[in-house]
């Protein structure tokens, strides 16, 4: 348990450069024009599966303003150069454009470059595609089926490097690409021993992360030097991967990240910047490839998902066997799919210590666009089935819900999983917070007409974030006192860049004003595995966190030195070092004293590596949640009255940023709960736009909102800081069904609820009632 | 693309005379960050329903992505370039800051502006009234509580007194 005082961590700090924000100051990649910058413009693929028979770019090409057009056979032939145009994260199946065939609609077969964006989109236009479409896998029960479909006949080869093992996938007659399988105890046995065995199958979603920028990248290539500005979430992936596709060693490739409009997972891993770069060096001038929303939806998405959950009962009412069988549709290319597949598996397992359990995880492609990160990777459909059914279970035994689940939660220190770390908080904790916002009165829904009924409902999450904890950063002391702090972790609006500023002005000791951060650029910045999987604080941050301390070691250590004392006796503070006797210097003369000169830098590197961390998951990520919903019996709409919230956060480094995290992980949350999907026909998208696709507004978000935090010190972070922002967005789904449940009797299966399948299943449970009152 | 002709085109533009030579077909949002280099309206959903990309014209606020050019003759136009004044920050700009109500900041200064307008014409709105105006303006990060204090912390400073409500707990 770190208990250690803080002065600047634990601050409500607003958000780095928020007055830029404001202003319309802050640049994203959209905003940079360079001199003589190009625009590019996408062909893409109008089947879901097929073979390019030929592209006919005659008419673009002669187009005044069009300055080149390139298909996948132009990549390999100079001016462009690619040693490979495959990549991904962890089978490089993505080509940089579709080569002999397409796999989902919208795939990239061809772009256009032009002097502007009308221009590009026009030639791009007038280029026909011509292919031969084929029966194809659009969804997951029809991939799942035998003789179906197969989307991949053919293997890819598999990407090195981000995960210690790699991972081999299964391809050929079959579109489950991957199957895991974990259990401990005799669950088989435990079914069979049974009293009550209650099974029942959940469905989730495809959803959009919905980031507000769509994707952008702006790429200016040439034969000794490789720039992108991109808004990639993970920039030091995306200089790899273009060193390995163009041939380049990775000194000579920089990815540079300015202000990026969100994230959510959905700018993680590579995505367009190897056609960027592409176009450019085909041009051999600066390219913008701006997607819009239709586009940016293609390129990233949540895994829809199924779930059956069994649960043995015996005939005290003891849970004693527990089994979650899930599939996750991957879509055409698999991006993190595998890792997603498995972190779900675990994460249909919550935090609960089953006697006996089994998790099944299959992923599967089809031909839809592929899906890869999204905040909690395969967490809420995984948590979905199970909160749902553990609800349905306490109910039907005559339990209470909330303490049918204490019976059943981890304690802390138990090794709960095996290899796994054992569980490292007090999760009754949560609990009591959530009992306490259960017996809490929530306003009366205002003026409602119609029939409508209020219920209380309530869930958990737990995620077991599982990026690598590899982090470097650099802190720089000036001569003047002013510090500069890079690291690899990007500005998602997440506040990552106030969090590191507050870290390494307290571990350092100078005050937060005195400290700024760089933008994140892999040309010369420190490296970082991702900005994901709720690492940035904890790992990033102990970067930080130990290149600062080296400096105010050797601030010590310099001190001591003229002061004839021991450097632990040095103080340093708000900028100024301190002996005992009270002789002071300011930081910026400890500087200047050390090179004789009126200028200088103390540089320091810290760095967090894989063998810190011998058992996963670095932290356990534990959250829950309340809500109170009002349900109209006659229509199927609910209205969120109030929503509570807890996070086992360790401690929190600054209140405002990571109450704006819980809040949109809960928000987000409501969105997949209440009406985001996205709808495709025979492969085809249906709702690609705003109008069509419902993010929540803010009459969408409960009126009451309250979230807790829970400190206590015991992450593996600075400050004994947990990771955050992810959990949130776990027990959402879970907690409304429950409410819905206690309000109506109502059963929902399939996300999102909306009013018809709420109006149903009211009209089922109403059923039901009525013939249990004539029998 | 262009057409053989085109139109002069005068309005002020953050307080100053603009005078432009426009073609028909050239949106209001491309204008502003192609031809002025004001970038703070921001391109999304370009259907005029998510609101990044909002400005003010002669004090309503409207989707530059949808809105022609070759309109703003004779209009006055505040982008979010022009709200604060030299020394200080617009008090919603302030608020958004202070509230932690951005968050990517990418919707924010549609956000801001739409308050504003809305402010303009209701400024003693309350809360129920702050979310359902901002049905055209959408945030992906913050969840919106923020946003919604903010905006009601400037109204209540700007408008009548109003019984005090909590941050995030308002049970209006």
């Amino acid at each position: 348990m770190n208990t250690e005082q803080t002065t600047i961590v634990g601050q409500p700090i607003p958000q780095n450069q928020s007055p830029d924000k404001v202003t319309g100051r802050a640049v994203y990649t959209g905003d940079i024009s360079l001199p003589g910058m190009l625009h590019a413009a996408l062909v893409k693929s109008p089947v879901a599966k097929g073979r390019l028979l030929g592209i006919d770019d005659e008419a673009a090409r002669g187009m005044t303003g069009v300055r080149a057009v390139i298909t996948a056979d132009d990549l390999r032939r100079s001016p462009i150069g690619c040693r490979d145009i495959r990549y991904g994260v962890v089978v490089r199946d993505r080509p940089i454009l579709a080569e002999g065939r397409v796999c989902f609609v919208g795939e990239p077969v061809a772009a256009v470059v032009a002097d502007d964006p009308r221009t590009a989109r026009a030639a791009a236009d007038a280029i026909m595609v011509e292919v031969e479409a084929e029966d194809a896998a659009t969804d997951l029960p029809t991939a799942m089926d035998d003789g179906g479909p197969v989307v991949h006949p053919d293997a890819f080869e598999v990407e090195d490097g981000l995960y210690n093992t790699p991972i081999q996938l299964t391809y050929g007659d079959t579109n489950v690409c991957l199957e895991f399988e974990a259990a401990e105890g005799d669950v088989d046995a435990a079914f069979e021993a049974a009293d009550r065995v209650f099974e029942r199958s959940y469905t989730f979603p495809a959803v959009y992360q919905y980031a507000m920028e769509p994707f952008t990248v702006l790429a200016e290539a040439g034969d000794d030097r490789i720039t992108v500005w991109s808004s990639a979430q993970h920039p030091s992936q995306v200089t790899k991967d273009l060193a390995r596709l163009f041939g380049r060693p990775l000194s000579d490739v920089r990815v540079v990240v300015p202000f990026v409009g969100g994230g959510f997972g959905s700018k993680s891993f590579t995505h367009v910047e190897p056609l960027a770069v592409a176009l450019s060096l085909a041009t051999r001038r600066p390219v913008r490839l701006e997607l819009d929303v239709a586009e940016a939806m293609t390129i990233s998405r949540r895994h829809a998902a199924r779930s059956t959950v069994r649960i043995a009962v015996d005939a005290s009412n003891r849970l004693i066997g527990y089994d979650i069988d899930l599939a996750y549709d991957t879509g055409a290319y698999t991006l993190l799919g595998p890792f997603v597949a498995v972190a779900g598996a675990y994460r249909g397992l919550g935090a609960y210590a089953f006697p006996a359990y089994r998790t099944r995880s299959r992923l599967v492609h089809t031909n839809l666009p592929p899906a890869g990160s999204f905040r909690a990777v395969g967490g809420p459909q995984a948590a979905w089935g199970l909160e749902a059914q553990l609800t349905r279970v306490a109910v039907d035994l005559g339990l209470d819900p909330l303490e049918f689940r204490r019976g059943l939660v981890a304690e802390r220190g138990e090794v709960f999983r095996a290899q796994r770390t054992p569980m490292d908080a007090n999760l009754h904790d949560g609990l009591d917070v959530l009992a306490g916002f259960m017996g809490d009165d929530v306003a009366p829904a205002p003026a409602l007409e119609g029939q409508w009924s209020v219920g209380t409902g309530m869930s958990l999450g737990a995620c077991n974030p599982g990026a690598s904890p590899v982090s470097t950063a650099l802190v720089r002391l000036s001569a003047d006192g002013s510090v500069v702090v890079s690291g690899g972790s990007t500005e998602l609006g997440q506040g990552v860049k106030t969090v590191l500023r507050q870290i390494a002005a307290e571990a350092l000791g100078v005050a937060y004003e005195r400290t700024s951060v760089m933008a994140t650029d892999t040309g010369y910045g420190p490296y970082d595995a991702s900005t994901g999987a709720s690492r940035s604080t904890t790992m990033s941050g102990l970067a930080v966190q130990r290149a600062a301390q080296q400096i105010r070691r050797r601030v010590q250590a310099l001190a001591a030195e003229q002061w004839g004392c021991e450097p632990e006796m040095v103080e340093v503070a708000d900028g100024v070092a301190t002996g005992p006797d009270g002789p002071s210097i300011s930081l910026g003369d400890v500087v200047r004293r050390h090179f004789g000169h009126n200028g200088g830098n103390f540089f320091a590197a810290g760095e967090v590596v894989q063998s810190e961390f011998p058992t996963t998951p670095a932290f356990w990520e534990l959250a829950g949640g309340v809500v109170t919903a009002a349900v109209d019996r006659e229509t199927g709409q609910v209205q969120l009255l109030a929503y509570g919230s807890f996070a086992d956060i360790g401690r929190v480094i600054n209140p405002l940023q990571m109450e704006g995290q819980e809040l949109g992980a809960i928000v987000q949350g409501i969105g997949h709960t209440l009406f985001e999907q996205l709808v495709w026909e025979e492969g085809q998208p249906l709702n690609s736009s705003m109008i069509d696709y419902r993010v929540p507004r803010a009459g969408d978000v409960p009126s009451t909102l309250r979230s807790r935090f829970i400190e206590n010190g015991d992450g593996p972070g600075p400050y004994g800081a947990k990771g955050g922002g992810e959990g949130g967005i776990m027990p959402v789904a879970g907690a409304l069904a429950a409410a819905l449940q206690q309000a109506t009797g109502a059963l929902v299966d399939d996300l999102p609820m909306t009013p018809e399948r709420v109006w149903r299943a009211v009209r089922a449970a109403e059923e039901q009632d009525a013939e249990g009152g004539a029998a | 693309m262009t057409t053989p002709q085109g139109l002069d085109v005068r309005f002020r533009l953050n307080g100053r005379p603009e005078q432009l030579h426009l073609q028909p077909q050239e949106l209001l949002l491309d204008v502003l960050r192609e031809r002025l280099g004001l970038t703070g309206a921001k391109r999304s959903c370009d259907l005029q329903v998510c609101g990044t990309c909002t400005v003010l014209v002669d004090g309503w606020a409207v989707s530059a992505c949808s809105t022609l050019a070759l309109e703003m003759d004779g209009a006055d136009v505040t982008t979010i370039e022009g709200l604060a004044s030299d020394d200080a920050l617009h008090p919603l700009q302030d608020a958004f800051v202070r509230h932690g109500a951005l968050q990517c900041g990418f919707c924010t200064p549609g956000m801001i502006l739409t308050c504003a307008a809305m402010l303009e014409e209701r400024p003693s709105i309350d809360t129920d009234g702050i979310r359902e105006h901002l049905e055209g303006n959408v945030c992906r990060c913050t969840g919106y509580a923020g946003i919604v204090a903010a905006v009601h912390e400037v109204a209540r400073a700007q408008g009548p007194v109003r019984t005090p409500t909590t941050e995030h707990e308002d049970h209006q």
